[in-house]
């Protein structure tokens, strides 16, 4: 029961850490990011390839997440003069580039195979039977400083620029912001906090395929920013454990009832998207609506 | 021998699809002046205003604003040297509180850093205070006092007028310019936007060039009038020759606005 527990806070850590970031990008820049799932592949095989090849695991995280930053900053600098509904369009269509690259190029990514073995944080350092509690807190710790991160960057005059975009560029730039270039720097924060949260879970899996970076990771965080509220972080830390426990407790339907597992997938599909159609009519903002900063 | 004007635009021309929306058009704003633009709806005022904050790129033309060429310079740039502009339709960051609003556009590029914000915090904040004093001594001028923890949103149009009036002076740029600051405004108001844009070049010194459809607007602020007819200079002097001149009384001729 405890390793139950210490998994799911683990699982909702991880996917607290991409609600950060895509309610930064979103909630308060409303920049339309639908591959986020390309940043958590990159940095899961990225920290994964490094680790194996002798790179000390922490090392190796922390490289990850500055070449899914990378990725991030690559995409957005052609593209960051056009209005957000290209990144969809971009961003979709790289998520798909990377599982097709994580499944095709068999000599780096193992191909559908995936990659096994992957070592762990600090593992000789931490007894055995209290590694998966070492695991737990070391997330708790990487959430808390993305938590830390998101807040400084949205109470500040940086945050205020974020959310002139999500505004009305046009106002803006006529008061001097240099709008294409806040979105860049978001979109190489959140691409770097995901691609962190991508590699946080490929140490913990310790094995990684392809059919864990499919479109429904980047459904989940999203779902989670949502129903959490966007503009709000504590919002995305509530979203992500309502989205993660209720996504994955529907797998244990499966104990009581004969249902196959494509049944399965789709039950927990519909719930999610039962669950955002009555955020949406119910409470618009989310659970935890932005909120007005009084000076 | 006479200073060189703040502001010079000459032979300004951009077309849309084929359709000439300016040609030629040149004009000149003195330091310390107010300018007045005219001409009928669709006579190429707006796209003219567009041209000069950077917003739109000429087709041919040069906009010298101090002595500097900054055609085709992308509006941030244009903003950031000191010319800036509101909106025929107002923009602003609507979700945002009328302090947040003045906050944005007072804080400057050294603030927004990602550097500055993640490990120079206490720079901004020992600023804040003051600028936030600034922002509500804004706020007072505007008549917006009341309204400061509210989201911008929420305010009537002529409100909203007031504010981004306010948003651009606490930039303290030279040059302001206004599009159609009076239309949709209560009379009454109007009143004391003449007042207030008369102190402000009193107090401050700026220039302006005023895009207005209310002639009473026009004359009791200007000391120029430029008036353009179908993308073209039609005729420019003091209003009140300009109010006389039968060239523009016949372009408005079948337009019931008083201008
Ligand atoms: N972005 C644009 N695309 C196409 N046509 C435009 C655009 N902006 C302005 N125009 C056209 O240019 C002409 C001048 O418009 P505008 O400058 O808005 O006039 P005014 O402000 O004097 O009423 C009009 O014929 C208008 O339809
Ligand atoms: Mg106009």
């Amino acid at each position: 029961m405890i390793e139950l527990a210490l998994f799911f806070s683990v699982l909702i850590g991880i996917y607290a850490i991409m609600a950060l970031a895509l309610n930064l990008q979103y909630g308060y820049a409303g920049l339309l990011n639908f591959g986020l799932v390309a940043f958590f592949a990159i940095g899961a095989y990225a920290s994964a390839l490094l680790s194996l090849s002798g790179v000390p695991v922490l090392i190796a995280m922390a490289i990850a997440a500055v070449i899914a930053a990378i990725v991030g900053a690559l995409i957005a600098i052609p593209t960051m003069k056009l209005s957000v509904h290209y990144w969809a369009i971009v961003t979709i269509s790289i998520a798909e580039l990377i599982r097709v690259i994580s499944t095709n190029e068999e000599w780096l990514t193992g191909g559908t195979f995936g990659l096994g073995d992957i070592p762990q944080p600090l593992a000789a350092l931490v007894p055995l039977e209290s590694y998966p509690l070492f695991f737990a807190g070391f997330t708790l710790v990487l959430v808390a400083a993305c938590y830390l991160l998101s807040s400084a960057l949205v109470h500040s005059p940086y945050g205020r620029v974020l959310k002139v975009i999500r505004e009305d560029e046009d106002f803006g730039q006529s008061l001097g912001k240099d709008v294409a270039s806040f979105k860049l720097r978001t979109m190489v924060v959140g691409a770097a906090m995901v691609g962190l949260a991508g590699a946080l879970y490929a140490h913990f899996t310790t094995y990684i395929t392809p059919q864990a970076f499919e479109p429904i990771v980047t459904f989940i965080i999203w779902a989670a920013v949502i129903l959490g509220g966007k503009g709000n972080l504590l919002g995305s830390l509530l979203g992500a454990t309502v989205i993660v426990l209720l996504y994955n407790s529907t797998r244990f339907i499966g104990d009581y009832v004969e249902l196959s597992a494509v049944t399965l997938a789709n039950i927990r599909l519909a719930l999610i998207g039962l669950l955002i159609m009555l955020t949406v009519l119910l409470r618009p903002n989310g659970i935890l609506p932005e909120r007005k900063q009084v000076f | 021998m006479a200073a060189s004007p703040i502001i010079d635009v000459s032979g300004l021309s951009i077309s849309f699809r084929g359709v000439k929306a300016l040609q030629d058009v040149s004009f000149a704003l003195n330091s310390g002046e107010i300018v007045g633009l005219i001409g009928p709806n669709g006579s190429g005022k707006t796209t003219a205003l567009n041209c000069l904050s950077g917003f739109l790129k000429p087709d041919a033309g040069v906009i010298r604003f101090k002595g500097e060429d900054i055609t085709g310079q992308s509006p941030a740039e244009v903003a950031n040297r000191g010319l800036m502009r509101t909106f025929q339709v107002t923009k602003l960051a609507r979700r945002m509180t009328l302090i947040e609003n003045l906050l944005l556009a007072a804080q400057k590029a050294d603030d927004e850093s990602l550097f500055a914000t993640i490990f120079g915090r206490g720079t901004f904040a020992r600023r804040q205070p003051r600028l936030l004093e600034r922002a509500r001594e804004l706020l007072e001028t505007v008549k917006l006092s009341h309204l400061e923890n509210d989201y911008a949103g929420v305010l009537s149009g002529g409100q909203q007028r007031l504010l981004s009036i306010a948003l651009v002076l606490i930039r303290d740029p030279d040059v302001i310019l206004l599009d159609e600051p009076a239309a949709g405004v209560h009379p009454d108001l109007v009143v004391e936007f003449i007042a207030m844009v008369n102190r402000i070049r009193e107090e401050r010194g700026k220039s302006f060039l005023i895009i207005e459809h209310n002639m009473h607007f026009i004359s009791s602020v200007c000391d120029n009038v430029v008036v353009l007819d179908a993308g073209t200079n039609l005729a420019s002097g003091p209003p009140n020759v300009i109010h006389n001149d039968p060239r523009v009384l016949e372009v408005y001729l079948g337009t019931p606005q008083d201008a």
